[in-house]
């Protein structure tokens, strides 16, 4: 059994906001501090630590152990460890290792912990290192990595994911819904979670989440202001939506636990077949060929309901590592379009960040089962894909929004009370 | 409740006796609030895979009792040395105790120097400080000197407690004079009258401060909560909160997590509970 | 007493001890007062923003909610826990066979960590726990108790198993006070044909008031401290919509995290620590009446 779920891959690609919320426009830690810029043409020798997370595991590792060993071949002398973190608590061992001064040379990061890393001044600033950057990766990867009031690129785009809707076909049977027709919107899908709900006598659910930052990014709502100062989401078509959510909650379409701290997740009951609809990254169908094979015949896929969010992997070069010009070439290696591409090979329904890869037809053409064709869905979805683009709004306000959700969704506040609390104490906790 | 009389008729001796029954079925009565919790968690963690815990007429005694949730636990997160870095923690400041608040509790209590009131004073001074008002800075000390997330950092603020030198100062003043005299008088040093007077003469407190120690180390979480991030370094209220966060599917790994962080500490109390009673007599210990 | 002793010897002994508490104690009490007029974070900050922090203290309703549990907690906790553990005192202390087995029992949950009972009693007061299923069973109710998602429920469950916890730990404190009092007075009260319960007032409470202050001090304090079972019984999360929280556990929320915002989280250890200094100002000049 592994130790703690996999979340940047597989099961929930949770964006696990953390970080921290300093406004832009003043000066930051990182701009005020001393950036090297690497001499790439030294000779390579020495040793340099590479971490990734949440990706040593049967699916992955011999992905990694290869990869070193091409590189520690063409580049005799040099070594690379390589130290896998589990997918919780990523955030918090990032930042205990910034603050240790123990950041690995290399290593991957998600944009909001980058963000927290750059504000402490933690990591390369690879444009300057790098000049060609802009013409190797794709825009939207690099753009999640450059901040608002801080100058520099910290990352290169490694992978790219989306979210997929997916569907429990048994349930949907129950329930009389038509695979070939399946929800669009979010109307059709509180509609089909009532036929669940009738059909089934409020056993079985079609929704079980609360809904998110995401959600409200979808309805149009514009999360921050344009110079990065506020949040502005506090937007009448977001109250609507969540006044939506929480009558669905009322009329008892949802598991009632959904609103409690203990909650196991949209993505347990999923698997354990008591809710119809789930989203995930296109290799979701793939992963469960793994953790569920039982349940792999009954689920399908189909385009994501709402705006589809973007969510990047990234790989920085820590500003203090002693090594440099190896981190920096192994960075490039690992993100060079060949790694890239033989990386998605694995992680089905990913797109790899580079310019190269994106009209690769390898990744759009369906071998016409489940998993393929959700693996085709996400790469498709991918260009149309955004990210929230504040990476500011970090764990506590998340967890804010998440309760004031929840108090709105039990009817103690009105939807719109809720979004002007969280919006007050974003913003009370952004930092001048 | 009934008050001791001198009398001793018949009706008496009745009334007394039905006192005592009463007074056992209150005490059993309490007992088993006090322990029928634990019990029952107990009796969850043993029972098998078939037999439902969640059931509308469960049973206490598990009808197929089993120590498969013990193995299964640990595969599910690593419990045991979860357990295994508590006990590091534990010895760690169980040591730095018995070292370093005996050395300064007999300087405080039995030698003479300038400056000892103040430094009486700024020990007694801490008392007042609830920790988890300084809990922040320490956390920020800690990090500083870059043992955020490791065993070191959570041990450290813990290694001498000011409490126990105070305790140990008070043990050491117990002590009679006229035996520091009489040794001095034989030509001792400080050194062999710390070794062979004091010492032996404080062993009862020195026990009760291991065992809080222990206690104390075994069962902290809000500190190495803030100080501890990777999964293979947490301790084990920290590891337990953590897995009935992630597996609460499964109550009976849940309880079995919550035995092996209930069981050892019990066991041990239950051992030495009678030099622990006559120590806690002597101040109220704990916040 | 005569100096047999180099001048220095003292301070080696005391220099290990009086290290830690610089380091640990003296330093961080300090540090935190100025640490809560700066916006320092766990990775990055150290500006002085004056009484930023205060003012966003005044404003931030999860701290008004966690001062109305602190209430709440103390209201509830201070005459429950001085009056049970009394009673349970007088219970455990005239000699009987078994005695010390019970005293041992009573004292169990003292000593088991707060996160494996708080583990225990969620699963007692699961919707679908022991609690519940057997009241649904017997027909007591329909639907289960929400005693874990109730904004005031989940506080009076982290209440009860306070409660229950600390019963033990009293009653330790009571024992030795009743050792004190005079059974004569007792004897004489019993003589005068009063009954238990007028013995109860008008011997054993004034027998022991000292001690019941003491405890009701200690238990406020305490309750002022409570964390770990409401982190446990409501989740990380406080409860839904974050009501059932209390300042230790806002100061934990506030300075964990990839960044975590050790300004704010020291605003709040000075308002926790000015929360406690009273009782712990009484306590101190309790201690020193009980000293001479």
């Amino acid at each position: 059994m592994k130790l703690f779920k996999v979340a940047a891959l597989g099961s929930v690609a949770v964006v696990a906001l953390s970080g921290c919320g300093l406004g832009s426009g003043g000066s930051s830690a990182a701009s005020s501090k001393v950036q090297q810029s690497v001499d790439s043409s030294a000779k390579l020798s020495g040793t340099i630590s590479f971490q990734t997370w949440a990706l040593k595991n049967d699916k992955f590792t011999p992905y990694f152990t290869k990869l070193i060993a091409d590189f520690e071949k063409q580049h005799p002398g040099t070594t690379i460890n390589w130290i896998d973190q589990p997918g919780d608590g990523y955030a918090d061992k990032v930042s205990s290792e910034i603050s240790s001064n123990s950041l690995p040379d290399v290593v991957n990061l998600p944009p909001d912990i980058a963000y927290a890393a750059v504000k402490a001044g933690a990591l390369l600033n690879l444009a300057k290192s790098d000049p060609k950057i802009n013409q190797t990766y794709v825009k939207s990867g690099l753009s999640d990595y450059t901040y608002k009031g801080v100058d520099g690129t910290y990352a290169y785009p490694w992978y790219l994911g989306t979210d997929v809707s997916y569907w429990n076909t048994d349930i949907l049977k129950k329930a009389g819904i038509d695979q070939s027709n399946l929800p669009t919107t979010f109307d059709g899908l509180v509609a089909a979670a009532k036929k669940v709900h009738d059909a089934t006598g409020g056993k079985q659910f079609l929704m079980s989440r609360k809904p998110n930052l995401y959600d409200i990014m979808s309805t149009g709502a514009p999360i921050m202001n344009s110079d990065g100062t506020k949040f502005t989401f506090n937007t009448d078509a977001a109250a609507a939506m969540i006044g939506k959510y929480a009558d669905a909650y009322k009329a008892g379409y949802m598991p009632r636990e959904v609103l409690s701290s203990d909650y196991q997740g949209n993505d347990t009951l999923f698997k354990k077949q008591q809710v119809g609809w789930t989203t995930s990254t296109g290799y979701y169908i793939t992963s469960l060929k793994t953790d569920n094979p039982t349940l792999v015949p009954k689920v399908i896929g189909s385009p994501a309901i709402g705006l589809a969010p973007l969510y990047s992997q990234g790989i920085s070069v820590s500003a203090k590592s002693k090594n440099p010009a190896l981190a920096l070439a192994f960075a490039q290696f690992v993100t060079s379009n060949a790694n890239q591409t033989a990386f998605v090979g694995v992680a089905k329904g990913f797109l790899p960040g580079t310019q190269a890869a994106q009209s690769d037809p390898r990744f759009t053409t369906s071998d016409g089962t489940p998993a393929g064709n959700a693996a085709v869905l996400g790469a498709k979805t991918l260009p149309k894909a955004k990210s929230l683009g504040a990476p500011q709004w970090d764990q506590q306000d998340s967890d804010y929004l998440d309760q004031q959700i929840a108090l709105a969704m039990t009817g103690k506040q009105t939807p719109k009370q809720a979004l002007d609390n969280a919006v007050n104490k974003a913003n009370s906790l952004l930092s001048k | 409740m009934s008050a001791e009389q001198h009398t001793n008729t018949p009706s008496v001796r009745r009334s007394r006796s039905w006192a005592t029954a009463g007074r056992y079925f209150l005490l059993l009565l309490v007992a088993a609030i006090s322990v029928g919790p634990i019990l029952w968690e107990l009796s969850t963690s043993l029972k098998s895979k078939a037999e439902d815990v969640y059931s509308q007429t469960p049973s206490l005694l598990p009808q197929h009792p089993t120590l498969d949730n013990f193995s299964e636990v640990a595969r599910a997160v690593p419990i045991y040395h979860f357990a295994g870095n508590s006990v590091t923690v534990a010895v760690m400041q169980i040591v730095g105790n018995l070292l370093g608040a005996t050395a300064a509790g007999y300087a405080l209590a039995k030698l003479q120097f300038r400056g000892r009131k103040l430094i009486f004073g700024l020990f007694l001074s801490t008392l007042v400080l609830p920790a988890e008002a300084t809990i922040i800075s320490q956390f920020q000390t800690i990090v500083k000197l870059g043992l955020g997330d490791t065993l070191v950092g959570v041990a450290l603020p813990g290694l001498i407690g000011a409490i126990n030198v105070l305790l140990l100062r008070n043990a050491f003043m117990a002590i009679p004079e006229e035996l520091d005299q009489a040794a001095i008088v034989d030509g001792a040093n400080v050194w062999q009258r710390f070794r062979y007077i004091a010492l032996p003469n404080v062993v009862g407190t020195l026990a009760i401060i291991t065992i809080l120690t222990f206690i104390g180390a075994w069962d902290d979480f809000l500190w190495p909560l803030l100080v501890l991030q990777s999964p293979d370094k947490l301790t084990l209220t920290v590891g337990l909160a953590y897995l009935q966060g992630t597996f609460v599917n499964d109550p009976r790994l849940v309880a079995a997590g919550a035995m092996i962080a209930l069981v050892p500490i019990l066991v041990i109390f239950a051992v030495l509970q009678r030099y622990f009673f006559r120590g806690v007599g002597e101040g109220a210990i704990k916040g | 007493m005569v100096r047999t002793h180099r001048w220095f010897t003292p301070w080696i002994m005391v220099l290990p001890a009086l290290v830690i508490l610089c380091v640990f104690a003296l330093w961080p009490a300090v540090n935190t007062f100025f640490l809560s007029f700066t916006d320092v974070r766990t990775l990055s900050g150290g500006t002085i923003v004056g009484l930023d922090n205060y003012r966003k203290l005044v404003d931030d309703p999860q701290l008004r909610a966690a001062l109305v549990n602190t209430v709440v907690y103390v209201v509830v906790c201070v005459p429950l826990l001085t009056f049970l553990p009394l009673l349970l005192a007088i219970l455990a202390e005239k000699p009987l066979r078994g005695l010390a087995i019970f005293r041992t029992i009573f004292y169990f949950p003292v000593i088991a960590s707060a996160v494996a009972v708080a583990v225990i009693w969620k699963f007692l007061l699961d919707d679908r726990g022991l609690i519940n299923g057997w009241a649904t069973h017997a027909g007591i109710i329909q639907d289960a108790v929400p005693f874990l998602s109730g904004r005031w429920l989940l506080l009076f469950s982290a209440i009860s198993l306070t409660v229950w916890k600390g019963l033990g730990y009293y009653m330790v404190l009571y024992l030795s006070a009743l050792g004190n009092v005079d059974p004569q007075l007792h004897e004489a009260a019993a003589v005068d044909g009063a009954g238990p319960i007028r013995r109860f007032w008008s011997v054993t409470v004034p027998g022991v008031r000292r001690t019941m202050v003491l405890v009701a001090i200690l238990v406020m304090v305490s309750a002022m401290r409570i964390f770990t079972e409401l982190y446990i019984l409501g989740g990380k999360t406080g409860g839904v919509g974050g009501q059932d929280v209390s300042v230790v556990f806002l100061i934990q929320s506030s300075a964990s995290g990839a960044d975590g915002r050790l300004g704010y989280a020291s605003a709040l250890s000075v308002l926790l620590f000015v929360m406690t200094l009273p009782p712990m100002a009484l306590l101190a000049r309790f201690n020193r009446k009980v000293d001479e």
